[in-house]
């Protein structure tokens, strides 16, 4: 069966380590073994099929050990705020942006030249707070709703899931889709209509939330990376999500021969 | 840190008080002033230490618990409810006075007929439980917990504490994670040097991964309340559904520079929350001020803590019926901590505050029993009699069995009547093949089925309105947790709201889940990929070492149907008697029985049953077109 460690201590959310460690040990009945972050970045991994790391900021060091793993025909399965640092830089495993708050400017100038900004005149209220928008702010934070997604249905990823799933999702991240010379959307959210299974969005989540991935990956090398914008087994509590996690941990490192 | 001659002094002092017949004063052992009865063994002389002048560890809380309980059998019982998954035990204590604690079985029976929601015989008596310490480093909690108990026991000639004992039961939970305490109390004693820091830069404030909030797992036991996927839930819903209280107050811990909270709790209330149960807040929360008026401690209420998410102490405990509540002191981490306003805050301010409003608590629903035991049985009549409605929540067994059986099980373990109907039947214009569990809204918990069970649980509106005008001017939200839980929807099964009548036999938490096996087939074992136990099945397959293959697309068999990703397990490069051994052992198994070869144009990949990343090509799937990752 494959052999699974997943990033431990400083820099992983402990709340997220351990929920998945208890749902592959205790439900799924699959062994994982720890590696402290301080370790990771220069561990041998090379006797592991997947390497899980939970929400949080794995270091460069990580990425780097990691980027190698995963070419060398690893699994390596990210989850939640950790796709933020395989997101980045010239070649990320995961070949995604996390996106700005709908209805921004990213291009709004600053001002340029002679110190001086440009004369105006604001003639309302809501000009004053256009205005004093945070123009690189991100999506307003979702306290967490359970919405629907939607698999593809080409990639055993999504296998079980059929007919749709229902997911948990807080915070603000969105992430572009994957483009298709890059990997896979396997499982993405619904269209804005039918995106809320229970719960309050935002208005403009809803909207900028529809289609965007849940469930990514992107093959490098001989191997592949597997992006959840949001954890799957959060409080052990979305147990209608274990086939996902098991097809992730459990089925992936098979599909990469 | 103690100084030895000091307690020898104290033990030789009160040793002395003792030999002359004399009640020692002793305030130092409790928060109120009084006369102690001197056979009721005091921290000092158990742990060494006065209250709140160190952090007892579990050992040594529940040391001295066995202390208390041999020195008053007749008015303290300890019972062990649980084991953590570190091996330490869990225990709740039951105070009240000796015609009570002779008479307890009787209580508990006539407390458990008012909870079905029928007539009692007028031997019940309202049960006050209160539980310490769910997250481990907020840790001031437990010990409050020993000097309350300390304190019932000993106190001589108080109305109050008589009031209390008479006219209640008091039970105590003085740490729901032991895991969690020992952690942070063992980094904490490595970390102290010859004089306690205040710095809460200084590495005995500084916890390490993890910190002592979370139990082994590192689960936030606050939330685990209705999943009760931890020991330590498991145990301890078990034993408040065994003794049915009216008031449950959930004790913790904030940042240190902060004061005290107690109930009423901020918006958003949950509408699941009755009015009668709002206007009893107001009873508790008045006395609890009473105490910290006279104090001089500050407080606040109504702020910051709601009571929407069904998975805490106090909104769960609520949804059964008590006036459940979170009480949060402001945590020194330590013995000494330096807020910001440049006051000090010890470790024993924190014992000292939640002893009180402990107390305090006893005390309101002492001084007014009959009302809280009058309201908790009006409630649970009501709900019983379909005052949270009348229909039932169908969960079809056909789709993703194992978790609709799970869920009923785990339903069922909270206190809830779930029924299961095994055989095909129809109910609400729907035909369930497999069979179905109805959760019916009328019965005794109905609040918490609702809370469970409804697809959505609406925010109030204007609290929402706030929210989004909140949001228009760039601030937080202030939503302390999620929005969302129902609990069909999280375990992926079909949940239907149904108004007819629906059959079953009662469903009991313990039950197994029978397996689902179809034998084994000329050419393999299949393994739908349908639900949690199918997973868990071929996850324990693998590590007994059998060979499987997976499925990429659907396929008919023995005129069953069986979707893309079922795993099957080749009778061939498997021994075939350990396989249906396996299966049939397993409490999950689900197999077919397929004849001949694979289905035709069936392509299937392997999961390898070799533990290492092959450094030659791995075995590859026998039959063609076996899919790569890349398309």
């Amino acid at each position: 069966m494959p052999k699974v460690a997943m990033a431990w201590d400083e820099g992983i959310s402990q709340l997220s380590a351990g929920a998945m460690r208890y749902v592959l040990e205790r439900r799924l009945g699959l062994p994982v073994t720890p590696i402290r972050s301080q370790r990771l970045g220069g561990a041998d991994l090379e006797d592991y099929d997947v390497v899980i790391v939970p929400e949080g900021t794995p270091d460069r060091a990580i990425v780097r050990n990691l980027d190698q793993f995963v070419r060398d025909g690893g699994v390596l399965v990210a989850i939640g705020r950790s796709l933020g640092a395989f997101s980045r830089g010239d070649s990320p495993l995961l070949a995604v942006k996390r996106e700005a708050g709908l209805g921004l400017d990213l291009s709004s100038p600053e001002g340029e030249g002679s110190g001086l900004a440009e004369a105006s005149a604001i003639e309302s209220e809501a000009e004053y707070r256009e205005r004093i928008r945070n123009q690189q702010a991100l999506p307003d934070t979702l306290p967490g709703a359970l919405l629907n997604v939607v698999g593809d249905p080409n990639i055993f990823l999504s296998a079980g899931y059929d007919d749709g799933a229902v997911v948990n999702a807080t915070g603000s991240a969105i992430y572009t889709p994957l483009d298709r010379a890059n990997g896979i959307n396997a499982i993405r959210f619904a269209s804005a209509q039918d995106l809320i299974a229970s719960g309050y969005v935002w208005g403009q989540n809803q909207r900028q939330m529809a289609f965007k991935p849940y469930l990514m990956a992107q093959p490098s090398g001989q191997g592949v990376t597997i992006g959840f914008v949001h954890d799957p087994s959060t409080r052990a509590y979305l147990d209608g999500l274990d086939l996902m996690i098991a097809n992730a941990v459990l089925v992936a490192p098979s599909r990469i021969r | 840190m103690k100084s030895g001659l000091l307690r020898w002094f104290v033990l030789g002092w009160a040793a002395l008080c003792a030999a002359m017949g004399v009640a020692v004063p002793a305030q130092a052992q409790s928060f109120l002033d009084g006369t102690f009865d001197p056979a009721i063994p005091t921290a000092t002389e158990t742990l060494g230490h006065a209250p709140g002048a160190n952090i007892t560890s579990p050992t040594e809380m529940l040391a001295y618990m066995r202390a208390l309980e041999k020195a008053a059998p007749d008015r303290l019982r300890i019972v062990k409810y649980a084991e953590t998954w570190e091996g330490r035990p869990l225990h709740y204590m039951i105070i009240t006075a000796a015609e009570n604690m002779a008479n307890l079985d009787a209580i508990q029976a006539d407390l458990a007929t008012i909870a079905a929601g029928r007539a009692g015989n007028g031997a019940a008596l309202p049960v006050t439980w209160l539980t310490y310490s769910v997250h481990g480093n907020e840790i001031s909690s437990t010990d409050a917990a020993l000097t309350m108990a300390y304190h019932l026991l000993a106190a001589k000639g108080d109305a109050r504490t008589d009031q209390i004992l008479r006219d209640s039961i008091v039970i105590l939970d003085p740490l729901q994670n032991p895991d969690g305490r020992a952690r942070f109390v063992n980094r904490f004693r490595a970390a102290t040097g010859i004089v306690p820091s205040g710095d809460r830069q200084s590495a005995e404030h500084d916890e390490p991964w993890p910190s002592g909030r979370v139990n082994h797992y590192m689960f936030d036991l606050n939330r685990d309340w209705f999943t009760l996927s931890q020991p330590e839930t498991r145990g301890k819903v078990k034993a408040i559904r065994e003794w049915n209280p009216v008031v449950v107050s959930d004790i913790h811990e904030m940042g240190g520079d902060n004061t005290y909270f107690f109930s009423p709790a901020a918006d958003p209330i949950s509408p699941q929350i009755t009015e009668a149960q709002r206007r009893a807040y107001e009873i508790i929360g008045r006395n609890n001020a009473a105490y910290f008026d006279a104090m001089g401690q500050p407080y606040f209420t109504r702020e910051v803590y709601d009571l929407f998410y069904p998975g805490y102490g106090d909104t769960w405990n609520t949804h059964h019926g008590a006036i459940g509540s979170t009480y949060e002191q402001a945590s020194a981490r330590g013995l000494v901590f330096d807020r910001r306003d440049g006051n000090t805050l010890t470790y024993r301010d924190g014992v000292r505050n939640h002893f009180m409003a402990s107390f305090a608590t006893a005390e309101a629903v002492a001084q007014n029993a009959q009302r809280f035991l009058a309201d908790f049985a009006d409630y649970r009549a009501a709900n019983a009699g379909g005052a949270a409605g009348r229909g039932a929540y169908v969960i079809d067994l056909a789709t993703r069995r194992w978790n609709a059986e799970s869920l009923g099980r785990r339903l069922a373990a909270q206190g809830i009547t779930v029924l299961r109907q095994g055989r095909a039947a129809s109910v609400c214009g729907r035909s369930y093949p497999h069979g179905y569990l109805a959760i019916p809204q009328a019965q005794p918990a109905a609040r918490l089925v609702r809370a469970l069970l409804d697809r959505n649980t609406e925010l109030p509106r204007d609290f929402v309105a706030e929210q989004e005008a909140r949001r228009g001017e760039d601030l937080a939200h202030e939503l302390y947790d999620v929005t969302a839980w129902s609990v069909g929807l999280m375990s992926g099964v079909d949940v239907a709201e149904c108004g007819s009548a629906v059959s079953g036999e009662t469903l009991s938490a313990t039950a197994p889940i029978a397996p689902v096996a179809g034998g084994a087939g000329d050419f393999a074992i299949a393994v739908p990929w349908t639900d949690s136990g199918q997973a868990r099945l071929v996850a324990l397959a693998l590590r007994e070492g059998f060979e499987a293959r997976v499925t990429d697309e659907a396929f008919t068999s023995g005129g069953r149907e069986y979707p893309r990703g079922t795993v099957v397990f080749p009778a061939g490069t498997n021994d075939e008697g350990a396989l249906s051994a396996s299966g049939s052992s397993s409490p999950t198994r689900s197999a077919l029985r397929p004849r001949g070869s694979p289905p035709a144009g069936s392509r299937m990949a392997p999961i390898w049953a070799a533990p290492a990343l092959c450094a030659s090509p791995c075995q590859r799937s026998r039959w063609p077109g076996t899919k790569a990752f890349r398309n």
